[in-house]
């Protein structure tokens, strides 16, 4: 028997359907509240995989992430709250389509695209692992510092209306992100004493007050809880639509899965960022970039594609040389070790049926997660029907014990708290709240990885352009900057001479 | 806070004098208290400690992650939960680093030692076509270049920053010889070498293994008494260099300080149980992470010797405050 | 809370300079010559930079300027009234435990958005034991138990 038939053998076992099945329900469930990420709900599973055999044990993980991530974008659609945070890239983008009354059409698509990219990150999982990995290898905080970069270039894309309160909001993201102990000099800077800001501002309580809190606020304060029942719109059979959707938006899908896998595949990045840039570069590309931020469905899907294609990516350095590509292959890494598939370039030699049964599950998940999806979307809709008066304060209940579940301290909801007020007072001021979570989510890597490269190039400025991917990143980058000042300059040079021509007529 | 915590330490006294405390031990479910995130190599191992503590002790175990601050936040937590018996934690040998880097105040004091649950030596890797074959031969081209190479796996005044400035200090090679490069972890200090970043990881084994296999690292030596099971052909430090220097991460079991003897000596018995049961051996085993035992009071004077020596070390190379 | 440009500019401008300064008084840090500051510093001159453009604009703009929105006192002291009771969950959840902290603050809240009390009690009581089972049962987060005389209710 071939290793592929083995594989399936492996795979069609009750045990494995029935634990697949289970983690997929339960990583729904985990993805669609907010303030419970996937990778918390990956910790939850490893206790349960004591029990298990060894595929169904990393079934079960496999499922339960990609069905985590994909939930993620229920509440960012429905509520404007993401759900995890490689959702809260469009959670704004999404909600505008709900407010017209377009969820289904939104969420659907974000199933849709969801299925699409983690099945392509699969397959580049399947064909290109090994070579994936090598190349990620070559990685040093060089070209972490330029990716970073890129990273916080994608912010000035995401929030472009208002230049300088986009930078600001940015700004407050990344001062926030220096709070602590975490960087480079361990030095504790900014933690007035306090042994809970050493560990610096909890991300996801600050998350969850961001998005969640400020707008159970707004909804208080602005008299919100008034507002008239969103009527939605029925689309009855999706497949129908999604033909339509695949062949408008194949381009965006094919980018978007591409860069999330390769974003997912590098160890010091995964799909939250690989879902921000991957808005960033649909929007950069776009043919009417103005229709982004108004509920467009074309950033959606190129970033909802990224962060599900990342999850297969972040797989390839964990496989190939047992090294996490992002928290959730972490605590897979701790179970493939557990269950004697250590993992490494011995994986794919001996007992190569385990590595294909564990890819087999990879695109049953997937598949299995739109009719799942859709009928978590068909339930979850119906919290549009709930009055807001009684569903924000339930909401509110979710948010405070999801902060304090994120690292099991009080303190985390008073973090909450204050970044809801500073969410809501943002908002109010017109300082768009996205740059800053990318701020949030970025600050350590450029910190770290710009002090680090001068400290091993003993300051040597050049060193940033001295290494073949660095160099390429870094001109990517530098490009990115000069080319809107040029065009800028042009149109201005070119709007002086017309108004030369235009005077000099009269 | 602090007055929540009175308030609720006055709830559990109160509590405590209640007929039905005087039952038997354990009659409530117990936490341990892990200092670093879920899915890590010591939350793995309290995860199986706290199963198999279950199955002896008859009540659930509940593992929950403090993390951050390089620890300080979950150590913290562990010596400021209730002494009531029912909260325990896994630390680790960044109790004795902190409080000389003033971080914090907290000490091994606050503890009451149970058991040390295991210890893995660190070893020394080096990026597979390196042109040092063996120590020796790496320590001396640290000590005619000065400053050229540099060394990586962790924080400022990490344990494996330690490990291998420890080294270098008792070769009288004075810290600045070898520059070190903070990383966030042993797996990016790893890949940096990989990436030909930095020069030498001197990360626990378990740590680098699947690299090590892959073809990308190779280990010089390991930081030890004597050679890992797992890895016969690494020779110790002394073997290569005739010096001895045993350096390396533990992981043991406490309870805060002030917790009544007989619970203690309950625990201390499940976790002797724990420790021999075939299942912890072969779950060590199968992670690479090598088994060390010591009982409370063993761990106790271990952990007052370390805390003097980890003192040292950190003076030599001026971190310590 | 809507402020003109020009105000929000100047108060970010101080915020900036507070935490350039917090940043100056950080001690020197043992890397060579990249410190604990260097980063700060930048994001403070970054920020600087953009308030100041917000001063010029706001400046400029002043007079076209609109009237803010108006909002009535009461949302404000509701939306205080969230605030203090996220606040009060801080500090009393350690001592009383998650249900007896979240069915009393939930079911005000409830009362205080104009909910009618019978369905207040009644959805009050059914959401913490729902989101107690959830989390506390399911997901094994460890939420804070309460006086001993009160575990029969963690499950």
């Amino acid at each position: 028997m071939s290793s592929l038939e083995l594989a399936f053998n492996l795979v069609a076992q009750w045990d494995v359907v029935i634990s697949v099945g289970l983690a997929a329900i339960f990583g729904l469930f985990v993805g669609a509240i907010p303030g419970l990420t996937a990778t918390m709900a990956m910790a939850v599973l490893v206790p349960i995989t004591f029990y298990l055999d060894p595929i169904p044990a990393v079934g079960a993980m496999v499922s339960c992430s990609a069905m985590a991530i994909f939930a993620g974008d229920i509440p960012a659609m429905l509520l404007r709250m993401p759900g995890t945070p490689a959702s809260a890239a469009y959670a704004d983008e999404g909600y505008r389509m709900t407010l017209r009354g377009e969820a289904e059409r939104a969420l659907g698509a974000g199933l849709l695209f969801s299925a699409i990219g983690g099945l392509f990150g699969t397959v580049v999982l399947m064909i290109a692992a090994p070579m994936l990995a090598e190349v990620a290898l070559e990685f040093s905080s060089y070209e972490y510092f330029w990716l970073a970069l890129l990273g916080l270039t994608s912010a000035v894309f995401i929030a472009s209306k208002d230049a300088p309160k986009a930078l600001i909001s940015l700004m407050i993201g990344l001062g926030v992100a220096t709070i602590g102990l975490e960087n480079p000099s361990g030095q504790p800077r900014f933690n007035f004493g306090s042994i809970e800001l050493l560990a610096g501002v909890n991300f996801i309580a600050a998350l969850i007050g961001l998005f969640a809190v400020s707008e159970v606020l707004r909804n208080v304060i602005n008299g919100g809880l008034v507002a008239p029942k969103l009527d939605q719109i029925r689309i009855g059979n999706p497949v129908r639509e999604w033909g339509q959707l695949i062949r408008r938006y194949w381009r965006q899908q094919l980018r978007g899965s591409s860069l999330g896998v390769v974003i997912g595949a590098l160890p010091g990045a995964g799909a939250d960022i690989a879902s921000w840039m991957a808005y960033a570069v649909s929007r950069r590309f776009s043919r009417d970039p103005k229709k982004f931020g108004t509920g467009h469905l074309e950033g959606i899907v190129e970033s909802t594609s990224a962060n599900n294609a990342a999850l297969g990516g972040a797989w390839v350095p964990a496989l190939v040389f047992g090294v996490p590509g992002d928290s959730i292959t972490a605590i897979v890494i701790g179970v493939l070790y557990m269950k004697g598939m250590n993992p490494g370039p011995t994986l794919f030699l001996q007992n190569p049926e385990n590595i294909y049964a564990v890819f087999l599950i990879f695109i049953a998940a997937n598949v299995l997660m739109i009719g799942f999806g859709w009928t978590a979307i068909s339930i979850a809709k119906r919290i549009l029907t709930v009055p807001r008066n009684v569903l924000m304060p339930i909401i509110l209940v979710f948010c405070i014990t999801g902060a304090y579940a994120s690292n099991n301290g009080m303190f985390d909801v008073g973090v909450m708290l204050a970044f809801g007020i500073l969410g809501y007072l943002m908002e109010e001021n017109g300082i768009p709240i996205a740059p800053c979570i990318l701020g949030l989510v970025l600050g350590e890597l450029v910190e770290s990885n710009f002090i680090t490269s001068m400290l091993k190039s003993d300051g040597e400025l050049l060193a940033f352009l001295q290494r073949p991917i660095s160099l390429g990143l870094g001109i990517v980058t530098i490009l990115i900057w000069c080319i809107p000042l040029v065009m800028m300059v042009r149109s201005r040079l070119q709007g002086k001479a017309l108004a030369a021509t235009t005077t000099g007529d009269h | 806070m602090r007055i929540a915590k009175l308030m609720s330490a006055a709830v559990v006294a109160v509590a405590a004098m209640t007929p039905a405390a005087w039952a038997q031990y354990p009659e409530q479910p117990l936490t341990i208290i892990v200092p670093w995130s879920a899915g890590g190599g010591t939350d793995a191992a309290a995860r199986m400690i706290g199963s198999l503590l279950e199955r002896d002790l008859g009540q659930p175990v509940k593992v929950i992650n403090r993390t951050g601050g390089s620890g300080v936040v979950g150590h913290s937590a562990i010596a400021n939960a209730a002494p009531d018996g029912y909260t325990l934690g896994l630390i680790t040998s960044e109790i004795n680093m902190m409080h000389w880097m003033g971080l914090t105040d907290l000490t091994y004091e606050a503890y009451e030692p149970l058991a040390m649950m295991n210890e893995d030596p660190a070893g020394v890797h080096v990026k597979a076509d390196s042109e040092w074959n063996d120590l020796k031969s790496m320590i001396e081209d640290i000590r005619a270049n000065p400053g050229k190479f540099k060394g990586t796996g962790t924080g400022l005044g990490g344990s494996w920053h330690l490990a291998l400035a420890g080294l270098l200090n008792k070769l009288d090679i004075s810290a600045d010889a070898m520059p070190w490069i903070p990383s966030k972890g042993a797996a990016t200090g790893l890949l940096d070498v990989v990436a030909g970043g930095a020069d030498v990881a001197p990360v626990s084994l378990p740590e680098a293994t699947s690299l090590v296999e892959a073809g990308k690292l190779k280990t010089l030596a390991i930081m030890a008494g004597e050679r890992a099971k797992n890895f016969p052909d690494v020779p110790t430090v002394e073997e290569a260099i005739g010096v001895s220097w045993n350096q390396g991460v533990w992981r043991g079991m406490v309870t805060p300080a002030g917790v009544d003897a007989e619970i203690r000596q309950t625990l201390m018995a499940a976790l002797e149980k724990v420790y021999n049961d075939p299942e912890y051996v072969e779950f060590m085993n199968s992670r690479g992470f090598g088994l060390r035992w010591m009982d409370g009071p063993g761990f106790a004077t271990y952990l007052a010797e370390s805390d003097k020596e980890l003192g040292a070390v950190l003076k030599a190379i001026g971190l310590a405050k | 809370m809507r402020l003109p440009d020009d105000v929000l500019g100047m108060l970010l401008l101080v915020v900036a300079g507070g935490y350039a300064a917090m940043a100056l008084a950080l001690p020197g840090g043992a890397p060579g010559d990249y410190g604990p500051e260097v980063f700060p510093l930048l994001i403070s001159t970054l920020t600087a930079a953009a308030s100041l453009s917000l001063v010029f604009r706001g400046l400029r703009a002043r007079r076209a300027a609109s009237m803010p929105a108006v909002r009535e006192p009461r949302n404000w002291l509701q939306g205080a009234a969230i605030c203090a009771a996220i606040l009060a969950v801080v500090f009393v959840m350690p001592i009383l435990g998650f249900a007896l902290t979240i069915c009393p603050i939930l079911f005000l809240i409830f009362c205080m958005l104009g909910v009618r009390i019978r369905v207040a009690v009644l959805i009050s009581i059914l959401a913490t034991f729902a989101i107690q089972l959830i989390f506390g049962t399911y997901l094994l987060v460890p939420l804070p138990n309460g006086p001993s005389f009160l575990r029969w209710m963690n499950f």
